[in-house]
C-alpha cells in the first residue's frame, strides 16, 4: 500500500468514525426520548385515572344503564370461519348491558359452517331484505337471516368473501341504530363493556365522534361462558412481556393520547363510532391492512376539514379481552401487518403529517407516530449494530457506554415498572400476587430481548408497506379460551 | 314453607332476598351464577327459583330453558328478577318457560308476595 | 459528552426509582386488602340490622332506624357503599326507610352545604346523593349548580334534579341547555321526562322559547311522557317552526301521542321536497300513529329513491294493521313494482319470520 494511497484512506476511515460516533450519539439520545415520551404519556393517563376515580361515585353510570333515552346501538360482529366460537360469541354480546342494542353479525365467505352454526343456535330463519347502500360495498350480499318468533335483536348476513373492512362495510349499511359498535367475533366484552364506550356520547352528544375500549389480554384468564371472570398474566414469557406491551402501550399510551385529544388509534376489536360519520366518510377502506387505525385517521381529517369542533375518546376501563399470538411464528406474522399496516397509513395521509391545518393530529401526533413508531424499529436494529461496530473501531468509549446502556435499560424498565404501578393503583384487575410478579417479569423482558426481536419482524413489515406488495393475511393460531375448544386458525389481527 | 333458590351475580340483593324470604319462613339457597344454579336446582328438592336474567357466563334465560328441559325441574316455578331498562327481557323470559317476573328496583315485600302468589298457584 | 459521573448518578437514582416503584406496588396491594378486610369485619355486624330495616315495617322499622342512626362514624363509614348502591336497587318502603336513615344521619344536610364546595368532585357527589335521597329542598341549589364550571357536575346536578325537582326547576333545565356552559340535551330531557305529569305545564312553556334547542327538548319530553293536550301546539311546530331538528322532534311526538290532529301535518311532512330527516322519521311517526287514513300516502313512499324513507314507510306499514298489511302485499306481488316490492316483500318477510327488528327505532337523533 502506496502513502499517496494511504491518505485518502485515513481520512475516509475518519469520516466513518465520526459517522459512526454522531449515529450512536443519535442513538442513545432516541432511546431516552422514546421512553421519556412513554412516561410522559404514562402520567398524563395517571392524572386521568385519578380524576375520574374521584368522579366515578357521580358518573351516572346506572343511569345510562336504566334510560330508555341512551341511544341505541348496533353491534357489528364480521366473521369469517368462526364456526367454533360463533355461536357462544353472539349469546354472550346480547346478554351485554345497555338499554337497547342489535347485533349485526356478517358472515364474509366463510367455508367452515359459520353461518351453519349460528343457524342452529338462533333458530335462524331466511329472509328476503333490501340492504341499504349508504357505503359502497365488494363482495355482495347474499343472504340475510333473522332469528325465528321472538325479541332476539341479531340480524346475520352473508356475503362473498371481501375481507374484514368490506363486511364492516355492509354492517355499517345494515345497522338500524346512529350508534355502531365494531367488535371482533373472538373479543370477550365485559358486560358493562356497551355503556363504558357509550357513556362519551351521552355526556357530549355534539361533539363525540368515536370512541374506543381498552382492549386486554385474554391469554391466561379464566373465561366462563363469555366472560372474563378472573385477570390474570399468563405463566409464558411471551404472554407476560404482552401484557405489559399491552398496558403500557394500548391502556396507558391511548389513555394519554386521548387526553392530549390525539387520539389516533381505536382498536378494531372494539370501537363505537356515529354511524353518519362514518358514512359520510365512506366507511372503512378495505384496501388498508389497519383498516381501524385508517379510519380513526381519515375522521380526524374529515372533521378538521371541515372546521368541526369534535372528540375522539378513549374510555380507560378494561372491558374487552383478546387472545394475543402464544407462539412466536404467530407473533412474527402479526407485528409485521401491524407494523405494514401503519406504514401504509402513514404513507396514505403523509400530506397531513406537519401540516398545520390538522392541528395536534398534523402537528404532534402524527410526527410522534413517525418518529417513535414507525422508525422505532429502525433505530432500534441501528443501535445493535453500529453500537458494537462503534466499539470496535474505538469510536466509543467503552467504559461510558456500557454505563450509559445499563442506565439507558434501566429507565425503560422504569417506564414499565411504572405502568404496572399505575394498572395496580387504578384498576388492579390481578388478584394474585403472582400476576404482579409476572408483570415485572414480562418489563424485563420485554426491554431485554422481545423489543429487539419484534424490530426485525417490523421492519419488514415496513419494507412490506414501503413496496406495497401483495396482502398476505398471517394465519393466526390460537389456543382456544378454555381448553376444551379446538385449536384454530384465524385471518386478521385483533389489537 | 318451601326450598327457594335465588340466582343473583349482586351481593346486595342476594343477601336481601335471602333475608326476606327466610324471615317468611323459606328455607334459602343463594349462588351467583347461572352454573351454581343449575347444579343447585337439580341436586336439591327446590320449590322454587328466583333467576336474575342478567348473570355473567350462563344467563337466568339459558338456566330458565335447561330446566325446562329437563325431567326433573321441568315444572319448577321460575321467576325472573330484570332491570327496568330491560322490560323487552321480559317477554324473552316467559317464551324461556317463567311463570313470573320482578322489576329491578323492587320491594322486599313485593318479592315475598310474588313468591308466595307463584307457590300457591303451582300447589293448586 | 456527557461525563460518567453523572451516567452514574442516573444509574444511582434509577436504580432507587426501580425499589420504590416496587415497594409502591406491593405497598399499595397490602394497604388496599388490608383497608377492605377492615371495613368488612366493622360492616359486618350492622348488615343484619340492615337488611332487617329493609325488610321491616311500622314500629319495628322505626326503632331499628333509630339503632342504625346511632352507629359511630366508623362503621357508618364503612358501611356507606352499601346504603348507597342499595338505594338503588330498592323500592317502596325499604326506600323511604333507607332515605329516613341517610336523613336521620344528617347526610342530606351536609350533602346541601357541599354543594358550594371548592372541589368539584365533592359538590359532584352531593348532588349525586341529593338525587339518589329525592331531597326535594336541594332544588333550588342545585338549579344553580346547573351552570357550574365544570361539566360533569352540571350532569350530576341534571341527573338530580330528575330525582327531587319541581315545576320551578323546568326553565332552569330548559336554559341549562345554551351558553358556553351548556349541559347536554339527552340529560335534559331525561330529567324533564322524570319530573313527572305537574311539572309538564311550565314544560309547554317551552314551546314558545326563543332557542330552537329548548323548543326541541320541550317538544320531546312532551311527546315523551304522552301529554296529548298540546297536540296542537306540537303540530303547527312540525308545519312552520324554522328549525329542522325541531319539525323533525315534532313529527316524532306528534307520532307517540297518537291523536288525529297529528295526521295532517305529518302526512305533509313526508311529501318529496321536504328534508329527508324529516320524511324519515315522518314515516315511521305515521305508523305509531296507527291511523288508517296514512296507508295509501305510506304505499308511494314504498317507491321512494331514498332507501331509509322506503324501508321506514314499509315498516310503518305493517304497524297500521290489516289495511297497511294488504297494501304491502299488493305492492310486493306487483311484479314490475321493482324497489318498492322489494321493500314490501323484505319487511312482510321479517314479519312472517316473527322477529322483532320491524320495532326498531330507526329515526333516533342523538
Amino acid at each position: 500500500m502506496s502513502v499517496a494511497a494511504g491518505e485518502p484512506w485515513a481520512s475516509l476511515l475518519g469520516a466513518v468514525h465520526t459517522l459512526i460516533t454522531v449515529c450512536d450519539s443519535v442513538v442513545i439520545v432516541y432511546f431516552l426520548a422514546i421512553n421519556t415520551s412513554y412516561l410522559v404519556l404514562i402520567l398524563i393517563a395517571l392524572g386521568e385515572f385519578v380524576r375520574t376515580l374521584r368522579r366515578a361515585p357521580f358518573a351516572g353510570h346506572d343511569e345510562a344503564a336504566t334510560s330508555p333515552l341512551t341511544p341505541p346501538v348496533s353491534v357489528i360482529m364480521p366473521a369469517h370461519n368462526e364456526a367454533a366460537g360463533i355461536a357462544e360469541a353472539v349469546r354472550a354480546m346480547l346478554l351485554l348491558r345497555y338499554p337497547e342494542f342489535e347485533v349485526v353479525v356478517v358472515d364474509d365467505g366463510s367455508t367452515d359452517g359459520t353461518l351453519e352454526a349460528l343457524r342452529e343456535a338462533f333458530d335462524l330463519a331466511e329472509v328476503e331484505y333490501v340492504v341499504p347502500d349508504d357505503i359502497p360495498v365488494r363482495g355482495r350480499v347474499t343472504s340475510v337471516h333473522l332469528p325465528r318468533g321472538g325479541p332476539v335483536r341479531l340480524v346475520v348476513a352473508r356475503k362473498d368473501n371481501g375481507g374484514k373492512a368490506d363486511a364492516l362495510n355492509v354492517g355499517i349499511n345494515l345497522a338500524r341504530y346512529p350508534l355502531v359498535c365494531m367488535v371482533d367475533a373472538d373479543s370477550i366484552l365485559d358486560s358493562q363493556a356497551l355503556l363504558a364506550v357509550a357513556k362519551p356520547f351521552c355526556d357530549d352528544p355534539q361533539r363525540v365522534v368515536a370512541s374506543g375500549g381498552v382492549v386486554g389480554l385474554a391469554n391466561g384468564c379464566t373465561v366462563v361462558a363469555g366472560r372474563v371472570v378472573e385477570a390474570r398474566v399468563p405463566p409464558d414469557l411471551l404472554g407476560r412481556v404482552q401484557v405489559v406491551e399491552y398496558l403500557r402501550a394500548f391502556l396507558l399510551g391511548r389513555t394519554g393520547w386521548s387526553k392530549l385529544g390525539s387520539l389516533l388509534i381505536i382498536a378494531g376489536a372494539f370501537g363505537l363510532f356515529r354511524k353518519d360519520a362514518v358514512v359520510a366518510i365512506g366507511g372503512m377502506d378495505p384496501d388498508c391492512i389497519g383498516e381501524d387505525a385508517e379510519l380513526v385517521i381519515r375522521l380526524h381529517k374529515h372533521m378538521r376539514e371541515l372546521g368541526r369542533d369534535y372528540r375522539i375518546v378513549f374510555v380507560a376501563e378494561p372491558i374487552s379481552w383478546s387472545e394475543a399470538p402464544s407462539q412466536r411464528q404467530v407473533l412474527a406474522h402479526q407485528r409485521r401487518r401491524w407494523h405494514r399496516g401503519l406504514t401504509e397509513i402513514l404513507l396514505k395521509h403523509r400530506r397531513m403529517i406537519g401540516n398545520p391545518r390538522y392541528g395536534r393530529i398534523g402537528l404532534l401526533a402524527l410526527p410522534f407516530y413517525v418518529v417513535f413508531e414507525l422508525l422505532a424499529p429502525l433505530v432500534e436494529l441501528a443501535g445493535l449494530v453500529l453500537v458494537p461496530l462503534g466499539v470496535l473501531m474505538g469510536a466509543v468509549n467503552v467504559d461510558f457506554l456500557w454505563r450509559f446502556l445499563v442506565v439507558a435499560y434501566i429507565y425503560a424498565i422504569v417506564v414499565g415498572m411504572v405502568s404496572v404501578a399505575v394498572e395496580e393503583y387504578a384498576f388492579h384487575r390481578f388478584t394474585r400476587w403472582r400476576d404482579v410478579w409476572g408483570g415485572i417479569v414480562g418489563v424485563v423482558a420485554e426491554n431485554i430481548g422481545y423489543r429487539q426481536l419484534t424490530a426485525w419482524w417490523r421492519l419488514r413489515g415496513m419494507w412490506d408497506g414501503l413496496r406495497r406488495s401483495p396482502q398476505v393475511w398471517g394465519a393466526m393460531t390460537r389456543a382456544g379460551f378454555d381448553s376444551s375448544s379446538p385449536v384454530r386458525e384465524k385471518g386478521g389481527d385483533r389489537a | 314453607m318451601a326450598h327457594v333458590l335465588i340466582a343473583d351475580d349482586d351481593a346486595d340483593i342476594r343477601d336481601l332476598v335471602a333475608f326476606k324470604l327466610t324471615q317468611s319462613g323459606h328455607q334459602v339457597t343463594a349462588v351467583e351464577d347461572g352454573m351454581a344454579a343449575l347444579r343447585a336446582a337439580r341436586e336439591n328438592t327446590v320449590d322454587l327459583a328466583l333467576l336474575d336474567i342478567r348473570m355473567p357466563g350462563m344467563s337466568g334465560l339459558d338456566v330458565c330453558r335447561e330446566l325446562r328441559a329437563t325431567a326433573q325441574t321441568a315444572t319448577l316455578p321460575v321467576i325472573m328478577i330484570t332491570a327496568r331498562s330491560q322490560e323487552a327481557d321480559v317477554e324473552v323470559g316467559f317464551a324461556a318457560g317463567a311463570d313470573d317476573y320482578i322489576i329491578k328496583p323492587f320491594s322486599p315485600r313485593e318479592l315475598s308476595s310474588r313468591v308466595t302468589a307463584v307457590l300457591n298457584r303451582v300447589e293448586r | 459528552m456527557i461525563s460518567a459521573g453523572i451516567v452514574r448518578a442516573a444509574l444511582l437514582i434509577l436504580l432507587a426509582v426501580v425499589l420504590a416503584l416496587g415497594l409502591l406496588i406491593v405497598g399499595n396491594r397490602l394497604v388496599r386488602s388490608h383497608r377492605e378486610r377492615r371495613r368488612e369485619r366493622i360492616a359486618a355486624p350492622v348488615r343484619g340490622s340492615l337488611l332487617e330495616l329493609l325488610c321491616a315495617e311500622g314500629d319495628e322499622q322505626t326503632e331499628l332506624l333509630n339503632r342504625l342512626a346511632e352507629i359511630d362514624r366508623r362503621t357508618w363509614a364503612a358501611l356507606e357503599p352499601t346504603l348507597t348502591a342499595l338505594l338503588g336497587k330498592v323500592a317502596g318502603g325499604a326506600r323511604t326507610a333507607l332515605i329516613r336513615l341517610y336523613e336521620l344521619r344528617g347526610a342530606a344536610v351536609d350533602a346541601v352545604a357541599d354543594l358550594s364546595s371548592r372541589s368539584a368532585a365533592r359538590r359532584g357527589r352531593a348532588a349525586q346523593v341529593l338525587g339518589q335521597l329525592s331531597h326535594r329542598p336541594a332544588a333550588p341549589s342545585l338549579c344553580r349548580l346547573l351552570a357550574d364550571r365544570d361539566p360533569e357536575v352540571r350532569l350530576a346536578a341534571t341527573r338530580a334534579l330528575g330525582r327531587c325537582g319541581g315545576p320551578e326547576a323546568v326553565p332552569y333545565l330548559l336554559e341549562s341547555l345554551h351558553g358556553p356552559r351548556a349541559v347536554p340535551p339527552a340529560a335534559v330531557i331525561r330529567a324533564l321526562v322524570s319530573l313527572g305529569p305537574e311539572a309538564q305545564r311550565s314544560v309547554a312553556a317551552g314551546l314558545g322559547h326563543p332557542q330552537p334547542l329548548a323548543r326541541a327538548v320541550a317538544i320531546e319530553v312532551l311527546g315523551a311522557n304522552g301529554v296529548v293536550s298540546r297536540t296542537s301546539e306540537i303540530a303547527r311546530a312540525l308545519r312552520e317552526d324554522p328549525q329542522i331538528e325541531v319539525r323533525v322532534k315534532a313529527a316524532r311526538a306528534l307520532g307517540r301521542l297518537g291523536m288525529p290532529e297529528g295526521l295532517e301535518p305529518l302526512l305533509a311532512g313526508v311529501r318529496t321536497g321536504q328534508p329527508v330527516a324529516l320524511r324519515m322519521v315522518g314515516a315511521g311517526a305515521l305508523g305509531t300513529l296507527g291511523a288508517v287514513a296514512a296507508t295509501g300516502p305510506l304505499a308511494e313512499l314504498l317507491g321512494d329513491p331514498d332507501r331509509h324513507v322506503a324501508a321506514t314507510a314499509a315498516r310503518a306499514l305493517l304497524q297500521l294493521g290489516p289495511e297497511g298489511r294488504a297494501e304491502l302485499h299488493a305492492a310486493a306481488d306487483d311484479r314490475s313494482g321493482g324497489p318498492a316490492a322489494a321493500q314490501a316483500r323484505a319487511v312482510l318477510a321479517e314479519s312472517a319470520v316473527g322477529a322483532a327488528r320491524h320495532d326498531v327505532r330507526a329515526e333516533v337523533a342523538l
